[in-house]
């Protein structure tokens, strides 16, 4: 197996499972500790690893597998002030009002650990259901309807029950104007 | 609807994987597991309820923020972790 194609793979997969690993703890910090744990386990397993097959979804698998028994065994509510600095981080603020990342934060962290999860995966990850539920060890039916869910309870969180509450910024503008949208059908 | 259990996850959403277990063996073995779930019988109602174009924009709000890190420079951090285990693996 060539070493540097893997090695091409991690780095190339890296960005992506910051973005999942801070979006799971809410804490950049906890989240680079996360994937450096995760990038130690996967060289430990690599000769698990089939080439050719999926390396994204399989270094996914193994963070959210350490985060979630992580969880388990320090028994640990996800809480952290500190996460809200993590979210100033290359978002345009012109686009996307900084109270609007913070509150999708604080929202994200009330929900269920596989409702969170699900929505990352599928709605921020932009991962097909497949692929999540492969992920997540669950069937593409129940992805489904943890997204579904999800997304409905953290709205409910949010105190939102239309698109126009989420106040004016850019990108809202230009989804609201749209007639259709783009909309991921469940 | 009866929510059929997965045999392999506990009740707070985290699963029994084996880590060394690659994702397409997991789904295929999910296959064999779970009988056939009529997926738009079951969980069409859930999808109604919430505005279309709110679940648009909550989908935009949650890449918007996974972007916010993913489109961000690597640390060297990471890349000299990857470099030492790289040359650990090639020294084997």
């Amino acid at each position: 197996m060539s070493s540097d194609t893997v090695k091409q793979g991690f780095i190339d997969a890296i960005p992506n499972l910051r973005a999942f690993a801070m979006s799971l703890c809410g804490n950049l910090e906890r989240a680079d500790d996360l994937v450096q744990e995760t990038m130690l386990k996967a060289f430990k397993n690599i000769d698990s690893f089939e080439e050719g097959t999926n390396l994204k979804a399989w270094l996914f698998t193994i963070l959210r597998n350490t985060y979630f028994s992580e969880r388990r065994r320090t028994k640990r509510e996800v809480e952290d002030a500190d996460g809200i600095h993590a979210s100033r981080l290359a978002v345009h603020p012109e686009q996307h009002g900084h109270m609007d990342m913070c509150e999708l934060h604080d929202a994200l962290k009330q929900l269920k650990d596989d409702q969170r999860e699900a929505l990352i995966l599928v709605c921020a990850a932009g991962m097909s259901y497949e692929e999540a539920a492969a992920i997540s060890g669950c069937a593409v039916g129940t992805i489904k309807s943890r997204v579904n869910r999800g997304r409905a309870k953290l709205s409910e969180i949010m105190g939102i029950t239309s698109a126009e509450e989420f106040g004016p910024d850019a990108a809202t503008e230009a989804i609201l104007n749209e007639s259709g949208g783009y909309l991921r059908q469940a | 609807m009866t929510a059929v259990k997965n045999p392999r996850s506990s009740g707070d959403g985290s699963s029994r994987q084996d880590v060394s277990e690659p994702p397409q063996a997991v789904a295929d073995k999910e296959k064999r597991h779970m009988p056939t779930m009529g997926q738009t019988g079951e969980h069409a109602g859930e999808t109604a309820g919430l505005d279309a174009k709110l679940q648009t924009v909550i989908g935009h709000k949650l890449k918007a923020m996974f972007d916010g890190v993913a489109n961000a420079p690597i640390p060297e951090k990471f890349l000299e972790l990857l470099s030492k285990l790289d040359s650990q693996e090639k020294s084997k």
